[in-house]
């Protein structure tokens, strides 16, 4: 028996090794690290002029890293990968046209078009803070500060550095309402008393009326070829007029609707390609800006990372408005401005496009122009939306893979693809949000348009809105969706191989559980996440059950507790099969008394201690040191002996020295490899000696079992548990007294209790006794039933769940009493001496009286709880459909659920762990499409642990 | 600062003789004050002696399989003979360096140490050469002679725009003069910002530079040949955009003013007026471009390509300039590797660290590169062969790092025929070290340099102060 269990978990250990580690690599092999693949996505965002909308379960195929179709039900060619993120939204990578990337320069000269934003811009840096934003391509501004400040650039935040500038120079930036610039000085080379250092040159505009007069003067010289007023070089004035002269577009920076209209005014003087960014007091001009055509970038100034700047007591402070969002997209119903782009704050280093469209959504803007301004229309602006800013064929594929829905405002960016390639994944983490349009928790009641939140493994929130931490991953099960927790088996066998061995209570069954293989897969696919392991055949004093789970990494992750039950067989014949009972049962008690007292003595001496503490006595702790004289016996004096037999590869000898005390032995053995004598103890009973080494291991003492078979010899051998066992043979060499001492350490003066010795078979019988698991008895007949109820309930007070019961139906008003009285409380620890369920046979319908019964249905129907079994191994992937049947036979739709989940918890005394979806409790969850046991109901998903098991083959 | 101050290259350079005196009585009060110490005082005056051998010693020559038991035969400052087998003429001095290693002098490519301050104040200082900053008295040049160092070309530091002329010095002499061992060849650019500046400042100025020396070049053309006109008593009879034609080829290097000069000759020392080359006037410059960080590469292969100067332009490195090693292959110039051998980056998601070995990605591309010693305040990182040691310990060739601080600086310094390598008819500039260079328990034990004996070990006065052979407290 025990070889075989052996022999199981060996193999449990190299599949442990061999599997867990493949399933490691497929996690980070994804095909996604080619620039050409198909990618279908549970919802898509194209943002395109035609589609605005999204396509649920739109695909995208690209090809070099260019977009070549996007749609539905595409068809994937045959030389392509295709990506299914079935929980992910993808969007275009959000475009800034507003960004504070650039910075400012640090030159003083008001007007220059020296200054190249892209020369600031690290083509090598990561950016990970934008792309976890959502912003992969940003317009570089080389500053708001002066009024002429230099020519932007828009880039890309990832892909190859070469690749990344799209647009090296993209306008010519102009700030309106920037004054008092500072002062030139023109140091000459050699100054000396012919070529002075002049004064700083005042430059303008030092006010709102000198603004266009400076910039109307640069745009005279410019277009007359001069380049400078003084005929002197001056690469600021010629840059500008090269600048000019090239039609770069403008982009005019203004907040003021003084400056507005100013902008307008010059932007319809000079007929230039131009566009207006800022535009804090917009609202107030937006007929005139209509009117315009221009298109207009709005920064929405509100500050949400703490409060916002005090205006002070000046009437004409600028304020930001949420309004004006609204009002510039839509005015009265119909759109105003065909081309809003939104930006963050002016000078925000972190700016979020996602929460910037959250404020003007607040402001009025519709959701999908919201969009649209932070992604189409502002690559439109900066004049490069043939290549970003949507998702349509000839693009580069520059997209987002989120959790939700893009302006949803838990969305997380999970990973950003620039040019077809995997530029960003957000750190990995165990946290998942599982939403549904049912949640049944498994205490009675049901959460519409619910959610979970998972973390390490366990439910950490259950709501309709859950936290969403940072990259957590997010699955929608729709409005459909009916998550609930995942089916127990109340009785099964996953593992054991067809073991049918009678076992004894002192086998560890919870051993067989390594990792999830096949079989195991096979049960947790069909939505069983948790089997109640039980021997097939158990001796009279019964045998352990444990609660494994059906999938995970380790044997940890799998084992829910190693004792959960302890399984008996109740013979035909009652009257023997309870008397045999009875007799392990008190064997049991008895045990499990010596333990009591010990604990009562050990509480007893450390309640002593405490208070001797507090006297000011402190706990000794010494070695008793015996010296005792010895007389002739059978055993004291020398012994030579030697050690034989396999797996030893030469047969090794030393000597002992003993001594005999009543029936006690004491003394010391020189082994020759250990350095120093080792104590040995035991015990003389007839001419049995029992020898103990003490000389601990790792998995026990060595004990030495011989026979006194003739004078001054005993033979037998030497054992250590059960791992290892070889020949021991001794002769007396000496007779005489030998004087020692003996020093030990065990006996101490301070008083401290003895434990008693473990008795594997007797110790589930402590648990069981304490009530803390229940005694399963599988009985058939109504006698059986009865008795075992008497003896375990009545007698021993005991929780008792009754397997199979097949004739229960003739008890069923005792039962239903017992399960009544449990329910009332009437015993004063509530769960103790009760019976606590039924967990009825495999065989849902079997006649009975000569018509179909359910026995289910009928218990479940008196009130009394039920769980179903398979009482199979891999076999138990039937349970769900048992459980349908069960409810097409007349057992109701919820009564199922909770026969197969929350029920079978708790009569194992589980519940703290499975069964229901609480906070705290192991995140093993079903994702249904519609009811479980409803014809169409139909199993999506099956997360174990908080880890899903791969996708189901349905 | 001085007009004639400035000029001494440019003097020598046209051929042009005007009293240097001046600078050179300053330099000698200087270095008179200051004590060399007993250390070099005593053997660097005077000329080398005329043959020196160097015998029984293990030769580590670079170019070359290592020589044991070999003799170095020195004659008036050249290495004449290396081998097994030389024969010690009967007039040589003869050093004994059995159980010694003898190694080339270690090379520093590029530093700003001996320089009073590191940079000028103003950005574009083409004009200012290294020669009148160098302090022949710095500790700096003593130190180098203790750790093995033979040659230091001095160039200005980081903090500029253009930065100035560097020189090739010996860490012996009294003066300037002395100390050379080549003019400088190298402005230094620095395409990294400077301190309180930002990069579109710097990369502006830079590019005014150029722009405004092509505008002071027409100018010019036009001026000469307005004066050429007058010479010849004429009156003008074209535009300016004709005289500028017609006066290119008649501007002389004493034209171009000292602004100027030496960014003709960074361009290839030609003049180029109106978009047109016109006559070489001068020698031409290369520049060491230095490149804080990854972005700065491309930038700086774009300038020196448009400038035109990109083929005697060697990158000086940041640390994480790895990153752009295919632009520094594609360009296929020299670089000068950061001190801080190691880049270390931090994830901002997830916090953790990268580390890369910088010199095995530069090797593993195939580039010339040199090592340089790190900053003084570390005692291991400043010697060359602790740094050439962890390039070895981290996995690189022996051979690979040794030359990295012996031949490949005099390579990218254009001395590889006087430098870098224990090869007859060049400079004597050797080490002896005691054990292997590489060896953590070696020390320098002697240093020649051109044959003279300049340092050793039993007569380095701090040295011993630093070892306490005699106790500070007794005084």
């Amino acid at each position: 028996m025990s070889r075989a269990y052996a022999v199981r978990l060996f193999r449990a250990l190299i599949v442990c090794l061999v599997v867990v580690p493949a399933e490691a690599r497929a996690d980070d092999e994804q095909p996604a690290a080619r620039a050409s693949f198909a990618l279908r996505a549970r919802v898509l965002y194209p943002v395109t002029a035609d589609q605005p909308g999204p396509i649920e379960r739109g695909m995208i195929i690209v090809r070099d890293g260019k977009i070549v179709a996007v749609g539905r039900d595409l068809e994937v060619p045959p030389d392509l990968a295709l990506i299914d993120l079935r929980d992910a939204t993808v969007c275009p990578g959000f475009v800034s046209a507003g960004s504070a990337l650039g910075g400012r320069h640090g030159g003083e000269r008001s007007v220059s078009g020296a200054y190249r934003a892209l020369d600031f811009f690290d083509t090598y840096a990561r950016y990970d803070e934008f792309l976890a934003r959502g912003t992969t391509t940003v317009h570089l501004d080389p500053g708001g500060h002066r009024l002429v400040s230099g020519r932007g650039a828009t880039v890309k935040l990832a892909g190859r550095p070469s690749e990344r500038a799209l647009e090296p120079e993209s306008a010519l930036t102009i700030n309106l309402g920037v004054f008092d610039p500072p002062g030139v000085v023109d140091v000459p080379f050699y100054a000396s008393s012919d070529v002075a250092i002049e004064p700083a040159r005042r430059q303008r505009p030092d006010s709102r009326l000198g603004q266009f007069l400076e910039l109307e003067r640069q745009i005279a010289l410019a277009e007359a070829g001069v380049g400078s007023a003084t005929g002197m070089f001056d690469v600021h004035a010629r840059s500008f007029a090269k600048a000019w002269s090239a039609k770069l577009p403008l982009r005019i920076q203004v907040r003021r609707a003084a400056d507005i209209e100013g902008a307008l005014a010059f932007a319809k003087r000079h007929d230039w390609r131009c566009y207006l960014i800022g535009m804090t007091e917009g609202d107030e001009l937006v007929e005139a800006l209509e009117k315009s055509g221009l298109p207009v970038v709005l920064r929405l100034e509100q500050r949400y990372r703490g409060a916002d700047a005090n205006l002070g007591p000046h009437p004409d402070a600028l304020r930001s408005r949420a309004a004006t969002a609204g009002r510039l997209a839509d005015a009265e119903g119909r759109p105003a401005l065909s081309r809003v782009a939104l930006a963050g704050r002016e000078g925000d280093t972190r700016e979020d496009l996602g929460m910037v469209a959250a404020l003007a959504m607040r402001g009025g803007m519709p959701r999908e122009r919201a969009l649209a301004a932070i992604t189409r229309i502002p690559a439109e602006i900066l004049g490069v939306a043939e290549r970003v800013g949507s998702l349509a064929p000839g693009k580069d594929a520059d997209f987002l893979v989120l959790s939700g829905e893009p302006l949803g405002i838990s969305s997380h960016v999970l990973q950003v693809y620039v040019a077809g390639r995997r530029v960003f994944e957000a750190p990995h983490t165990d946290r998942l949000v599982v939403k549904a349009g049912t949640v049944w928790v498994g205490d009675g009641s049901v959460i519409h348009d619910g959610a979970l939140l998972i973390e390490g493994g366990k439910i950490r929130a259950i709501g309709n809105r859950v936290p969403h931490p940072p990259f957590a991953r997010v699955i929608d099960a729709g409005r459909h969706g009916f998550v609930m927790p995942g089916f127990i088996d109340a009785h099964g066998h996953l593992g054991l191989q067809g073991d049918r061995t009678r076992v004894g209570p002192d086998l560890p069954i919870h051993g067989v559980v390594g990792v999830a293989g096949r079989e195991q897969r096979l049960v947790a696919e069909a939505g069983v996440t948790t089997v109640i392991l039980s021997p097939y055949r158990v001796g009279s004093y019964g045998g352990r059950m444990a609660a494994v789970k059906t999938y995970g990494r380790s044997r940890r992750d799998m084992l829910v507790r190693e004792l959960t039950g302890m399984k008996f067989i109740l013979g035909s014949d009652p009257l023997v099969s309870v008397e045999s009972l009875r007799k392990a049962l008190e064997a049991g008690k008895k045990y499990d008394k010596k333990w009591k007292e010990y604990y009562q003595k050990l509480k007893k001496w450390e309640e002593d201690r405490a208070k001797g503490v507090a006297a000011g006595q402190k706990p000794k702790e010494e070695l008793v040191e015996q010296e005792e004289e010895s007389k002739v016996d059978p055993i004291t004096g020398t012994w030579e002996w030697t050690v034989s037999g396999p797996p030893l590869p030469e047969d090794f000898s030393g000597t002992a020295t003993l001594k005999l005390s009543g029936t006690r032995i004491e003394g010391r053995i020189n082994i020759p490899q250990a350095e120093d004598e080792l104590l040995v103890e035991g015990e003389l009973s007839g001419e049995d000696v029992h020898l103990e080494i003490d000389f601990e291991t790792g998995s026990g003492r060595p004990e030495i079992d011989a026979k006194l078979d003739r004078e001054d010899h005993m033979a037998g051998e030497v054992k250590l548990g059960d791992m290892f066992s070889v020949g021991f043979a001794a002769t007396r060499t000496d007779k005489s007294a030998v004087e020692f001492k003996v020093s030990r350490r065990r006996r101490r003066k301070d008083g401290r209790p003895e434990p008693p010795k473990v008795n594997e078979k007797l110790e589930p019988y402590r648990a069981l006794l304490a009530g803390e698991v229940p005694a399963v008895v599988q009985a058939r007949t109504a006698g059986q039933i009865k008795a075992a109820l008497e003896l375990l309930v009545d007698e021993y007070g005991l929780r008792v769940v009754l397997l199979g019961g097949e004739d229960s139906a003739d008890v069923s008003d005792e039962l239903e009493k017992r399960i009544r009285a449990a329910a009332d409380g009437s015993d004063e620890n509530g769960r103790r001496g009760a019976l606590v369920g039924v967990v009825v046979p495999p065989t849902i319908l079997r006649p009975r009286d000569r018509v179909s019964y359910n026995q289910a249905a009928d218990l479940s129907r008196r009130g009394i709880p039920v769980a179903l079994q398979s009482d199979a191994e891999d076999g138990a992937r039937a349970l769900p459909l048992m459980g349908l049947y069960a409810v097409q036979q007349g057992l109701g739709g919820d009564a199922a659920l909770r026969a197969l989940t929350v029920d079978a918890a708790r009569m194992y005394g589980i519940d703290d762990r499975v069964g229901t979806l609480e906070v705290g409790k192991d995140a093993d969850i079903l994702i249904y499409t519609g009811h479980p046991f409803d014809a169409a109901g139909r199993l999506e998903r099956v997360i174990v642990g908080g880890r899903e098991v791969a996708e189901l083959k349905r | 600062m001085k007009n004639s101050e400035l000029r001494i290259t440019n003097n020598e350079l046209r051929g042009r003789r005007t009293s240097g005196g001046a600078v050179a009585r300053r330099a000698c009060c200087k270095t008179g004050i200051v004590v060399l110490a007993g250390l070099v005082a005593a053997t660097v005056n005077g000329a080398p002696p005329e043959k020196v051998a160097l015998t029984g010693g293990r030769i580590i020559p670079i170019v070359g399989e290592p020589i044991e038991k070999g003799t170095v035969l020195i004659e008036r400052g050249k290495i004449v003979a290396v081998g097994k087998d030389v024969e010690v003429p009967y007039d040589a001095r003869v050093y004994d360096v059995s159980g010694k290693v003898v190694f080339p002098g270690m090379i520093v490519v590029g530093t700003a140490r001996g320089l009073d301050v590191a940079n000028e104040a103003r950005p574009v200082v083409p004009h200012l050469n290294v020669a009148d900053a160098i302090d022949p008295s710095q500790l700096y040049f003593e130190d180098c002679l203790r750790l093995g160092i033979t040659a230091v070309h001095v160039i200005p530091g980081n903090n500029t725009v253009i930065g100035g002329l560097g020189r090739v010095v010996r860490p012996i002499g009294m003066t300037v003069g002395e100390m050379t061992i080549a003019e400088g060849a190298f402005l230094k650019i620095a395409i990294s910002p400077r301190l309180r500046s930002d990069r579109m400042a710097q990369m502006a100025t830079l590019r005014e530079t150029f722009l405004e020396l092509d505008d002071y070049l027409d100018k010019l053309a036009e001026k000469r040949y307005e004066e050429d006109l007058k010479e010849k008593d004429k009156k003008i009879d074209v535009g300016p955009a004709e005289a500028r034609n017609r006066g290119r080829d008649l501007i002389r290097a004493e034209d171009i003013d000292d602004k100027h000069f030496n960014l003709v000759r960074l361009t290839g020392g030609r003049v180029r007026v109106a978009g047109e080359d016109g006559p070489i006037v001068a020698k031409p410059l290369g520049a060491f471009l230095y490149c804080g960080s990854a972005m700065d590469v491309g930038h700086a292969v774009k300038t020196a390509s448009d400038a035109g100067f990109l083929d005697r332009s060697v990158f000086v490195l940041g640390g994480e300039c790895f990153k752009a090693v295919a632009e520094l292959k594609k360009a296929a110039r020299p670089v000068v590797l950061p001190p801080d051998l190691t880049h270390r980056e931090t994830d901002p998601l997830t916090g953790k660290v990268r580390e890369t070995f910088v010199p095995k990605r530069i090797a593993d591309a195939g580039l010339l590169f040199a090592l340089v010693p790190g900053p003084d305040a570390s005692l291991a990182e400043r010697m060359p062969n602790y740094q050439a040691a962890r390039c070895v310990r981290a996995g690189m060739a022996r051979d690979v790092a040794l030359r990295a601080i012996t031949i490949n600086p005099a390579k990218i310094l254009g001395l590889e025929g006087r430098l870098g390598s224990i090869e007859v008819g060049k400079d004597a500039h050797l080490v002896i070290f005691s054990g292997d260079p590489l060896d953590f328990t070696s020390v320098v034990e002697q240093v020649f340099i051109e044959g003279i004996p300049a340092y050793e070990r039993d007569k380095d006065f701090r040295l011993k102060r630093l070892l306490s052979e005699h106790d500070p407290a007794e005084k």
